[in-house]
């Protein structure tokens, strides 16, 4: 057990009585005032008694025309999505993202219809024409393990950043603008299909800490912060584990 | 009685389905609330607060999350904004400038570890108090303490993180003790 699970520990076991009732918990007292509260708001014989009823039905018709609207949408976008599919050459890997620096804000993630509209068709390179499921659930879990590993390699980029960075460097806010844009790309993932490989998703989970943990340094209490970002570094061995997780090609960005 | 039931069951009025939901969580709801008020009436008060207004607003309910998780998503907002009331009127009544942070907890002479775990604990943000208390102390999930603060789960663990090394530092010169 390393210190920090014994500590962690030690919480749990010394907190467990924090605060704790000392007596009994007062459930039939408290529903008696539940139920008071209630019948105090409840509306008077004399009043209209379907007035209580209005809002509940105008929100349901306004809810039930959201649901409509909401459907719609999908079912668009769901046959736009196979239309692109069925129609368009399978995606190859000179449409995806190119790598985030510093200098330049990180690419946005896209869904891989608009990424395969913008290939190039490499005969040579390109995967079967999807006709059947098997082939097109394939291209998607290549696609999107591809764009997987580009991101890694731009977080990979950050943290070793930060973790050469002398202290003062460390305390820039840039490092908390390129993290911002690492998170949302990072939740995005952790949304996909990328993410259904059991040891990517547990990286992924713990780039989401350690991104958030950089986004959300404030200026005064950066010693405090930065030793947050430190242990945290240390405990999940994020930069070795990323380094194991990308191959050299999404690094260099060459294929 | 299923949670459609008890939804459809608590619409139409049914005090039987308003008491099943309230015999299902009104233990762990107290508890949370006592924990992080620290007092018994404050307690009460947040526990009826959420259960009145959980019983106003099923009309809301849109089934997104569980019945449970949409429950302790307003008692969590009840508690948060009880406690911000109540700190702002203590510190009227008592001009205070700022409330105890964590490090006036290493500066106490209470030495038993135990007590002084306790007092930095007390010590800390609102947030991060709640964050704590709901996962090593209640043992709720980062799923579930996210749904009811309205935050994503890596931000649940970025902020219980936070709060274990706060409590680390109050406790630095215990350091060890949780070796043994």
């Amino acid at each position: 057990m390393t210190d920090d699970e014994r500590f962690e520990q030690f919480l749990r076991d010394t907190a467990a009585d924090y605060e704790l009732p000392a007596s009994e918990i007062p459930r039939d007292p408290m529903w008696d005032a539940i139920r008071a509260r209630r019948a105090a708001s409840t509306p008077t014989l004399g009043a209209p008694a379907f007035a209580s009823q209005v809002p509940h039905l105008a929100h349901r018709r306004t809810m039930r025309w959201a649901w409509i609207g909401m459907a719609a949408t999908l079912l668009l976008g769901v046959a736009v999505g196979r239309y692109a599919w069925r129609h368009e050459a399978a995606p190859s890997v000179a449409g995806l993202p190119q790598l985030a620096t510093p200098q330049t804000p990180a690419p946005q993630l896209v869904s891989p219809t608009s990424s395969v509209s913008a290939a190039p068709v490499a005969p040579a390179t390109s995967l079967a024409r999807p006709d059947n499921g098997s082939t097109l659930a394939s291209a998607r879990t290549t696609t999107y393990s591809l764009v997987a590993a580009r991101h890694l390699a731009n977080v990979e980029a950050l943290l070793t950043s930060y973790a050469v960075s002398g202290v003062e460097t460390r305390s820039d806010s840039m490092f908390g603008a390129w993290a911002k844009d690492l998170l949302s790309n990072t939740r995005l993932l952790m949304d996909s299909p990328a993410a259904r490989d059991p040891v990517r998703a547990r990286l992924l989970s713990d780039l989401e800490v350690i991104l958030v943990q950089l986004v959300q340094r404030s200026p005064g209490h950066d010693a405090e912060e930065r030793s947050a970002v430190e242990r945290t570094l240390q405990k999940t061995q994020l930069i070795p584990r990323l380094r194991s997780a990308v191959p050299a090609s999404a690094r260099t960005g060459t294929d | 009685m299923t949670d459609a039931d008890l939804i459809a069951g608590i619409r139409s009025g049914d005090p039987r389905a308003e008491r099943t939901l309230y015999d299902r969580h009104v233990d762990r709801l107290y508890r949370l609330a006592h924990r992080m008020t620290g007092d018994e009436t404050l307690a009460r008060d947040f526990t009826q607060d959420a259960f009145v207004r959980a019983f106003e607003r099923i009309g809301d309910f849109r089934g997104d999350a569980s019945l449970a998780t949409w429950l302790h998503a307003i008692a969590v907002n009840v508690i948060l904004n009880g406690l911000k009331k109540v700190t702002r009127i203590r510190r009227r009544e008592e001009g205070m400038d700022e409330l105890p942070d964590v490090m006036d907890a290493r500066r106490t002479a209470e030495p038993d570890l135990k007590h002084r775990l306790h007092a930095a604990i007390a010590a800390l943000p609102d947030g991060y108090r709640m964050v704590f208390v709901m996962h090593d102390v209640e043992g709720y999930t980062h799923e579930e303490i996210a749904a009811s603060l309205g935050i994503q789960p890596g931000t649940s663990k970025a902020q219980l993180f936070r709060a274990r090394g706060k409590l680390r530092e109050a406790l630095a010169e215990f350091a060890g003790e949780w070796a043994s």
